[in-house]
């Protein structure tokens, strides 16, 4: 009952914190005394007690000074992250178990300070102990399992200044992320292609393009998967690996979900190794997952599309 | 353990410790050693860092704490153990605080801890200590959740307890005092000062001569003049060794006296007996005293704060006799003791008439043997002690004489008793009040007359008749005999004029700390109240003190606004102001280019905006300060450029 109660003032507080952008202020802030500020309160009660009972002018005068520290502490809480800007800037997407993030930027004319940022898919808040004019941040969403996840409610929360108040807010941005599947390397050969002709051709292509042709230099704007680690591990030279010319059917591959065998997951994360592979190998690809089917492509946005494919199914 | 706490947050033990070596006189040094150990405990930890403590163990370290602290103290003191655990607990939880959360925990617990400190003495000084640690204490509060430095988390922390003072000290004055809720026991004080219930002066090798204070008065209206025999305790009943407090010291009188001739206000320092001090006859309206019988006032519930009261004294009534009972009481004697004495006495008796006879004999045999006034008297432990002191050692101080004339009297069948209490007090000539101190303690005797009633009579002032007038301290034969007796202390150094002016002020500060300060009761309050809100002054005080909260509340709203806002230069400042006018009509994005399209618009400014953009670019993009002269042009540019601009 009163979880359900609690439920529905929230999801009511959150309805209004549904933006990309949001300007803190005083019908957007929410401010309470924290746990700590709570036996603060205790004390500062004990000492008016004592004081009382034992008509001690001196305890009194420090129970008042609590007591004033502490609607002082409300107060400068509030002022803290007043007028601040917060905007929601996007996601960075990664592959399970690698954490995503989510990106925000805040910023003040004035200085924040002490501030706490959490998501639903981080245990712990990050802390800025200081933000000055704006800054860009990102909060990780790690060891989550491929999907696509809600941004969710961002918490911007202080304790701001000594500890004894939480002056809190939210930022809800109606977006979502990806995590995409874990990339498992192909080893079975009883996947086929869609193009029934070169399948066996597909495979071997496949298995012998780890086989590299010959190492250039390496030149900004390359892929940095490309680049031989190994060779530079040894030599602190950067070379890229040249592979050799495909045949020209190999320019188009099917990436078909059902031909391929083990679980879901286990299917998806095969799938995306292929289409890392395809893209690193500049083959044009398409992918089939049952229903949805994604033609042709080559390229970056391809490569993202079909990767969120896979992180949606 | 932790090492990215900065070493200051452990402050707060040697703090803890410096509290414990305060209260040593209340809590006993077996309680300072435990504390002390704590301390080193944590003190090496800091050196060594060493792994953290299991919580098991902590545990167990706590429960020994517990009962070393209450075996130390002893149960029967319950706020002296609750204050000491509490110290324990506090020493203890640091040692093992890892997480920033702890120590604010442990930051929140000293708003308690420190100020316990209070329940034993109010002084001045421990308020100004307090208020110090307090301000540490906030320091760290504030570092834990903003990173500063310790110098500018104190400073930040010192302006804030020091603007918060006044407003909490509104909040004393004005919100209405309520009464104590329930009776707490109070803590148990080691008071230094008071009187000793029964008098043995011959036991007594070195009369410890302590400088502390004992009570302060003040007269009013009426110009009074010492000698001031401040009366506390009766003692009437004499078994040859001591002299104890009478049966009826705790006997009410049933109507007060109606005509005073004069008024005093006192105010007490703490002492573990009830028995106040007065004057002559003295009688008190106040509803925390009794008066008794014998005209002097006592507590009706002891205090661990000064106490403030007013008594009102007369002279004692005159009386034609006293009843049979209480004749006999006061002439009763030990049979067989001090043959000698009673013998000189018969003696006297036989030579004289009156009372006033007898007693002239008995000053001439005091002057006439060379009887000397010391502090460091012979000792006896014979059962004929008056017998010793009279014929043998001829010295002693005002016990001694007061004893020895008491039995002299009572043997001669004149009812007489001993009465000990303070004789003069240190004028304070700025503010007209007295300091009596302990070391101003005295004992006379209060003989009776039919016809005239009790009269006192002092048979030390033949000896030392200088001690009558003002203060031991003030006493030239003595004083070095008197200062060695009394260790470190201010007045030790009277000799030296700043010293004793600066004692002085000091003593003028506690008079008035203690009088304004601690004493500020509810009685204080309500005559405050009427006397600046008129006869409803509770009403109105009550209004005005909820209109001081709300002043308050603005204040710090207004404050803490002011307080967060980024202080931003005043160049900015003055650059935004100007391009905020033309908002609408630049397109660049640097100041630069805002500038050329701004001399664009504005032809004949050209040369003074060029001038405050060589400025800004010099503090803002080559970051150096600008000179006092160079921040005067700009705000005349800015000025000049502001104005034109509009037109």
């Amino acid at each position: 009952m009163i979880n359900r109660l609690k439920r529905k003032v929230q999801q009511h507080i959150y309805k209004r914190h549904q933006r990309s952008e949001i300007r803190l202020s005083h019908n957007n802030i929410y401010i309470l005394p924290s746990k700590d500020g709570g036996f603060f309160i205790a004390v500062a009660l004990l000492n008016f007690v004592l004081g009382i009972n034992y008509q001690n002018n001196l305890i009194l005068a420090v129970s008042y000074i609590m007591a004033v520290m502490m609607i002082a502490a409300l107060f400068l809480g509030f002022f803290n992250l007043n007028n601040t800007n917060v905007r929601y800037l996007g996601s960075n997407a990664n592959f399970s178990p690698y954490s995503s993030s989510i990106r925000l930027s805040i910023s003040s004319s004035a200085e924040i300070q002490s501030l706490r940022l959490s998501s639903a898919y981080n245990q712990t808040a990050i802390h800025i102990s200081k933000v000055s004019g704006e800054k860009a941040l990102e909060l990780s969403a790690p060891e989550l399992p491929r999907g696509v996840y809600d941004t969710g409610v961002i918490k911007i929360l202080s304790y701001f200044p000594f500890g004894l108040v939480r002056t809190w807010s939210y930022i809800k941005p109606n977006d979502t992320f990806y995590v995409y599947p874990t990339p498992l390397p192909v080893i079975d050969t009883e996947f086929s292609f869609g193009n029934a002709s070169n399948i066996s051709q597909g495979i071997q292509q496949k298995e012998r393009s780890v086989e590299f042709d010959h190492l250039t230099q390496y030149q900004k704007g390359m892929s940095l998967s490309r680049v031989s680690w190994k060779h530079y591990a040894k030599t602190e030279q950067m070379l890229v690996k040249q592979n050799a010319p495909e045949s020209a059917d190999l320019h188009r591959v099917i990436f078909d979900y059902s031909k391929l065998s083990g679980s879901k997951e286990e299917r998806l994360s095969k799938l995306c190794s292929m289409v890392l592979d395809a893209d690193k190998q500049q083959t044009s690809y398409a992918l089939l997952l049952q229903q949805n089917r994604i033609p042709f492509g080559q390229g970056e946005a391809h490569k993202q599309c079909c990767l969120e494919a896979l992180s949606e199914f | 353990m932790n090492s990215s706490f900065p070493k200051w947050y452990y402050s707060t033990s040697f703090f803890l410790w410096l509290l414990s070596i305060i209260l040593v006189d209340d809590f006993g040094i077996g309680f300072v050693g435990l504390c002390t150990v704590l301390t080193l405990w944590q003190a090496s930890r800091l050196v060594t860092k060493p792994s953290v403590l299991s919580i098991r163990f902590i545990n167990l370290v706590t429960l020994l704490g517990a009962i070393a602290t209450a075996s130390l103290i002893g149960l029967k003191n319950s706020v002296n153990v609750f204050v000491a655990l509490m110290l324990v607990a506090s020493l203890l939880k640091q040692v093992h605080a890892t997480q920033a959360r702890q120590f604010t925990q442990i930051c929140i617990l000293n708003f308690f801890t420190y100020p316990c400190l209070f329940l034993f003495t109010q002084s001045i000084f421990a308020a100004f200590l307090v208020l110090i640690l307090l301000a540490v204490n906030l320091a760290i509060m504030l570092n834990l959740e903003q990173n500063l430095r310790f110098k500018s988390a104190l400073k930040v922390s010192a302006k804030g307890l020091v603007l918060l003072l006044p407003v909490a000290t509104l909040l004393v004055v004005f919100l209405p005092k309520l009464p104590a809720f329930w009776q707490l026991p109070a803590p148990q004080n080691q008071a230094k000062t008071g009187l000793s219930e029964n008098v043995d002066p011959f036991n007594i090798a070195n009369l410890s001569q302590s400088s502390d204070l004992v009570f302060r008065a003040s007269f009013e209206n009426t110009q009074q003049t010492g000698p001031f025999y401040w009366r506390a305790i009766i003692h009437d009943e004499f078994d040859g060794r001591q002299w104890k407090v009478s049966e009826y010291q705790g006997t009410n009188i049933r109507a007060l006296p109606n005509e005073a001739t004069g008024t005093a206000t006192i105010i007490a320092q703490p002492s573990q007996l009830p028995w106040l001090y007065g004057l002559a006859y003295s009688y008190s309206r106040s509803a925390k005293l009794n008066s008794n019988v014998f005209g002097t006032v006592y507590l009706k519930n002891l205090s661990a704060k000064p106490v403030e009261y007013q008594i009102d004294f007369t002279d004692f009534e005159p009386q034609d006799s006293l009843r049979p009972w209480y004749y006999n009481r006061n002439t009763a004697l030990p049979d067989d003791i001090n043959q000698q004495a009673r013998q000189l006495a018969r003696d006297w008796d036989s030579q004289s008439t009156t009372t006033s006879q007898f007693i002239e004999l008995m000053q001439r045999y005091f002057l006439q043997n060379g009887f000397v006034y010391t502090l460091t008297p012979t000792t006896t432990q014979s059962d004929d002690r008056i017998d010793d002191f009279l014929f043998n050692s001829f010295n002693g101080f005002c016990g001694h004489y007061a004893s020895a004339a008491a039995f002299l009297l009572r043997s001669a069948g004149i009812p007489a008793r001993l009465v000990s209490g303070y004789l003069g007090g240190e004028k304070n000539d700025n503010q007209g009040y007295y300091s009596v101190y302990q070391y101003d303690a005295h004992a006379w005797v209060e003989y009776f007359t039919p016809g005239v009633g009790w009269q006192r009579l002092d048979p030390t002032a033949w000896i030392a008749p200088e001690r009558m007038t003002g203060s031991l301290s003030q006493l030239e034969q003595l004083s070095s005999e008197f200062k060695s007796g009394l260790g470190y202390s201010l007045i030790g150094f009277s000799n030296w004029q700043s010293i004793n002016w600066l004692r002085l002020q000091l003593e003028e500060l506690d008079y008035q700390w203690t009088r304004v300060v601690i004493n500020f009761d509810k009685e204080k309050q309500g005559a405050l109240f009427k006397e600046w809100f008129g006869s409803n002054g509770q009403f109105w005080a009550g209004i005005f003190s909820l209109f001081v909260l709300f002043l308050v509340s603005i204040a710090l709203f207004y404050l803490s606004k002011q307080l967060t806002r980024h202080k931003r230069p005043i160049e900015l400042v003055y650059y935004n102001a100007i391009v905020s006018d033309f908002n609408k009509q630049l397109s660049g994005t640097t100041a630069k280019q805002h500038i050329v399209e701004l001399c664009k618009l504005l032809p004949e400014l050209e040369a003074s905006l060029w001038r405050f953009y060589q400025l800004i670019e010099k503090s803002q993009y080559q970051q150096k300060p600008l000179t006092k002269f160079e921040l005067a042009e700009l705000k005349r540019l800015y000025k000049s450029i502001k104005r034109k601009a509009r037109k």
